[in-house]
């Protein structure tokens, strides 16, 4: 049986040999688009806001990185927590040594896709999406819908901008009792970003 | 027929492959962003060397940021081997009110009063060279911290002629520290003191001291310190090296540092110079540090 199948797709099947030639054209072309697509940002923002009837605490870090492949929807982003500043330098020191523990976990992530991506639907006024995915912080990964809002530019930049709230619990971020009514239990988190093609 | 099933299932196998790929292009997206973002590596200084700026007595490389103001109460209570009579020291105790500003990140300028010979003290700490990693990185931190002192006690014998400047001394300090994990941070201290006045004319007016000192820090909120200062140059007079050894307990507002320690003055001249009493006699006094700081500037 296998014998005559595998010499009737040598090449000197003409019809065949068109066929392959497509599909062949086609897996490269697909392929090269796919990496065509990518764009790539250095130097987003995020922000993060905690509000108790006490204090607002609010910091700021413009070391986002993100890479987005157009042609699939997939997203990934990284904030080094290290990168996070705030107006005062007690709080950023509690921040990395007593919560987040930034020698330990470096790093804050999101990785994932774009639900019902179409690469055919540019949005030029802003598509509200929902990326699907895993987001990472103080060494704990809970799977996560976020949603956000895609803009592709007139230049072919693409922008992202979301909202999502962080419960530290979930990240198993302690809160000791004493400042319980000054930390958020729940951190608003903005993100806003520009990627250029890669 | 056996050929077109044979290329329906190469291509759906081409395309499965296709896809397979490409999702592992886009699991892949994270580590491909990572090797990215390596490229972008900065400059980090090294934070929270030691929780506070002082390791027990002695100055840590900490300064209190820009627009912040520090402000430490310290308590040395009575010896400890005057017994239950005044309840192990705690009948009686010295006190220093510090209040530390932060003029910047790196610089702190601060002023403070101790019940100890009335003393007031006006004191300047810079940190010259911060630990870093990154490009220009430095793997200790160095910090110099200079304090003058002004004895506030009537004269002793006013109808002698006593000049102010026999009130005065001073301490030049090199802190070089060095966090060397999570856990351990490591300081050498050496520090020149210079007492204009002093009390027999066997005694050297300079004394220099070789302080090391560190901290361990068992969880986020809790560390073991310790610091000894033994004399490099001619030891005064019925002087001992200060030995302490304490704990810090981070309560996420204040911190507080709780120390048993031979020396009883609480700014440098006094615990440097003149700390008497031996751990092994039971000299030894119990005292705390409490330390809270205000934001000035927002």
């Amino acid at each position: 049986m296998t014998t005559p199948l595998y010499k009737s797709v040598s090449l000197g099947s003409p019809s065949i040999s068109a066929n392959g030639l497509t599909v062949l054209i086609l897996l490269l072309f697909s392929g090269l688009s796919g990496f065509g697509q990518k764009h790539f940002a250095r130097s987003g923002e995020v922000q993060f806001f905690s509000s108790t009837p006490i204090e607002d605490i609010e910091a700021k870090s413009q070391a986002l990185t993100a890479l987005f492949d157009a042609s699939t929807g997939e997203i990934a982003f990284q904030v080094p927590i290290r990168s996070f500043h705030f107006p005062n330098a007690l709080m950023e020191e509690h921040f990395n040594e007593n919560y987040l523990e930034s020698e330990k976990h470096p790093k804050a992530t999101f990785a994932g896709t774009i639900a019902g991506w179409e690469e055919s639907k540019p949005a030029a006024e802003g598509a509200d999406v929902v990326a699907v995915g895993d987001f990472t912080c103080h060494g704990v990964t809970v799977p996560r819908e976020i949603a956000g809002k895609l803009t592709l530019n007139d230049e072919g930049r693409w922008t992202i901008q979301a909202t999502f709230n962080v419960a530290t619990a979930d990240h198993e971020i302690p809160i000791p009792a004493v400042v319980q009514e000054n930390i958020a239990a729940e951190i608003e988190v903005t993100v806003h970003v520009t990627l250029e093609p890669r | 027929m056996m050929i077109r099933r044979f290329f329906a299932s190469w291509v759906f196998f081409m395309i499965s492959v296709g896809w397979g790929g490409l999702t592992a292009l886009g699991q892949g997206l994270l580590d491909e962003l990572d090797g990215l973002a390596d490229d972008t590596t900065e400059k980090e200084f090294v934070v929270a060397t030691f929780k506070d700026s002082r390791i027990v007595n002695a100055q840590s490389n900490e300064t209190p940021g820009e627009g912040m103001l520090h402000f430490v109460i310290a308590h040395r209570f009575g010896q400890i081997n005057e017994g239950l009579y005044s309840l192990f020291g705690l009948d009686n105790a010295a006190m220093r009110l510090g209040l530390d500003f932060g003029v910047t990140d790196r610089l702190s300028l601060g002023v403070a009063r101790s019940t100890f010979q009335k003393t007031l003290e006006l004191n300047a700490k810079f940190q010259v060279v911060r630990q870093a990693t990154g490009p220009g990185s430095s793997p200790v931190s160095l910090t110099f911290y200079g304090v003058g002192m002004m004895n506030g006690l009537r004269w002793a014998a006013p109808e002698r002629e006593n000049l102010f400047s026999s009130r005065l001394s001073y301490v030049h300090q090199i802190v070089v520290a060095r966090k060397m994990g999570t856990r351990l941070s490591l300081a050498c201290i050496p520090s020149l003191t210079h007492r204009n006045l002093v009390p027999t004319e066997g005694d050297p007016h300079d004394v220099i001291t070789l302080g090391v000192g560190g901290r361990y820090k068992i969880n986020n909120r809790l560390s073991i310190n310790g610091e000894v200062h033994p004399f490099l140059s001619k030891r005064p007079q019925n002087v001992t090296p200060s030995l302490s050894l304490g704990v810090d307990i981070d309560t996420g507002g204040h911190v507080f540092q709780l120390h048993v320690t031979n020396a009883r003055g609480m700014f440098e001249r006094a615990f440097l110079t003149e700390t008497g009493g031996k751990w092994l006699d039971g000299a030894l006094f119990f005292g705390f540090n409490l330390s809270r700081v205000f934001a000035l500037k927002t």
